[in-house]
């Protein structure tokens, strides 16, 4: 304890030197310890006072300082790079954005008409024929460093369902090439499940179950913010039969509000498709 | 003697971020302001005056460096040009496997003809004393050098050595309390003698 005091006090007369004050008038503000610190800091000032010539100082540093001014200039130029986690994020991000740019560009063009029933309510399995091409790949350069390229590659693909036509009587049961699996039923009341809403992972699951088995259970759950269908994304009542792709569309809209623009939804490139195209109706 | 005047942090951080920004003025005089101390630092840890230019150039050459890439110092400037003159001076010492050998009589100025204590403390004790330097711990001896030869705060010494604030607090009192000790038997051999 005392020691602790001693330690402090003696720090408290190190920091006054360094002020400038004397030692004098440093021992007066301690009297009861002059007797001990007064060789202590005599001690001090002469440490203090141990310092290299400084004609020894001065030439060191004439002859340095070229050296020092040439290793300035031959030092190279500072390049900016991302770390590698955020090249590749940023890559993975400007793919995202060459897709969705692209569909729109297609959509802009013409190339994909929107007002194609058959398209627009036809099965998953009929959209191929309005992809660009199946495999689309993007080389993008994250950053101006040489090695920092990264490539993403996106493969559109389908499956065919042996019951699917790109007719309005379409099966109840669409299923997309991507994690997503979209159930559609004839009725208005369908709704999400609660572990759809609360799960926000891109392999998200919208499903819409049959009116008789889950509508007694479901809108109980589910606060009242999230409802799931807004009434102007169900198909119309004459549709409901063949109405799955308006369903996929109108899932996607309330997924991509809720994910906040999952990944997954890159892949379901078919299915965000319908989706933008009921936005653009 | 030598009157070393750090510039303020203040001064150092604008010169700091005036040198990252490519400034060749502000990147030499950031060299002029700190050659002294580092060197003056490294002198009083290495035998040879070579050796220590040698190892003062390299603080630099790795500062001037520094400023082009990611490790540039953002903040306490000083701090890191001692921590890296630390460092290398460890280097050298481990290459060496020696401690230093300093020549005693040219580290200290002519005594001042107006401090009577001052010439008091140089004429009787001034070789006792860095012989009783040359005794301590090399963190002891350090510390001293950092916090008494080139003022450096606490928070800096502390920095620099890797340590706490109390923990460098206890190493200078315990330095020159074991300093005094040596002195107080260096003394009485002589009065005995």
């Amino acid at each position: 304890m005392a020691d602790r005091l001693m330690i402090e006090i003696f720090d408290d007369c190190v920091e006054r030197l360094h002020a400038g004050q004397s030692v004098e008038d440093i021992l007066h503000q301690y009297p009861n310890y002059a007797d001990t610190l007064r060789p202590m800091l005599e001690i001090t000032r002469g440490i203090q006072r141990v310092r290299v010539p400084s004609a020894e100082i001065s030439a060191s540093q004439d002859r340095i300082r070229s050296r020092v001014l040439h290793e300035y200039h031959a030092a190279p130029t500072r390049r900016y790079t991302l770390p590698p986690v955020l090249s590749m994020a940023a890559a993975l991000l400007l793919a995202c954005l060459c897709l969705f740019g692209g569909g729109a560009g297609l959509v802009a063009t013409g190339i994909i008409d929107l007002d194609n029933d058959d398209v627009q309510f036809g099965t998953p399995s009929a959209q191929p024929s309005i992809t660009d091409s199946p495999t689309a790949t993007f080389s993008l350069t994250a950053s101006g460093t040489p090695t920092a390229t990264a490539t993403a590659s996106l493969t559109r693909t389908s499956t065919s369902s042996p019951t699917a036509s790109p007719s309005r009587s379409s099966t109840p049961t669409a299923t997309a090439s991507s994690t997503r699996t979209l159930t559609a039923t004839s009725t208005r009341t369908a709704s999400r499940t609660p572990s759809m809403t609360a799960s926000r992972t891109p392999s998200s699951t919208l499903t819409r179950t049959p009116a008789p088995t889950n509508t007694s259970l479901i809108p109980t759950r589910l606060p009242a913010s999230q409802t799931p269908l807004p009434p102007q994304n169900l198909p119309p009542t004459d549709d409901d039969s063949s109405g799955s792709n308006n369903d996929n569309g109108s899932e996607n809209d309330n997924d991509d509000d809720s994910d906040g623009g999952d990944d997954n939804d890159n892949n379901n490139s078919n299915d965000n498709g319908g989706g933008e195209d009921s936005d653009d109706d | 003697m030598i009157l070393l005047v750090l510039p303020d942090i203040p001064e150092e951080d604008a010169l700091l971020t005036a040198a990252r920004q490519g400034q060749e003025a502000a990147v030499m005089q950031i060299y002029e302001s700190y050659f002294p101390p580092i060197y003056e630092y490294i002198r009083l840890r290495v035998n040879d005056r070579h050796e220590a230019e040698d190892l003062t150039s390299e603080v630099f050459f790795k500062f001037v460096k520094s400023l082009r890439g990611p490790n540039a110092p953002r903040h306490s400037l000083r701090g890191w040009l001692f921590k890296v003159a630390r460092n290398l001076i460890a280097t050298h010492h481990v290459k060496l496997k020696q401690q230093p050998e300093i020549e005693l009589e040219e580290w200290f100025a002519a005594p001042s003809d107006q401090d009577p204590e001052v010439i008091f403390l140089q004429n009787l004790n001034s070789k006792a004393i860095y012989e009783a330097m040359r005794r301590l711990t090399a963190e002891q001896q350090e510390v001293l050098v950092l916090r008494f030869g080139q003022q450096l705060s606490l928070e800096e010494t502390a920095d620099i050595m890797g340590k706490s604030i109390g923990a460098i607090k206890t190493m200078q009192f315990r330095a020159v309390e074991s300093m005094r000790r040596l002195l107080n038997a260096g003394r009485k051999e002589e009065s005995y003698g």
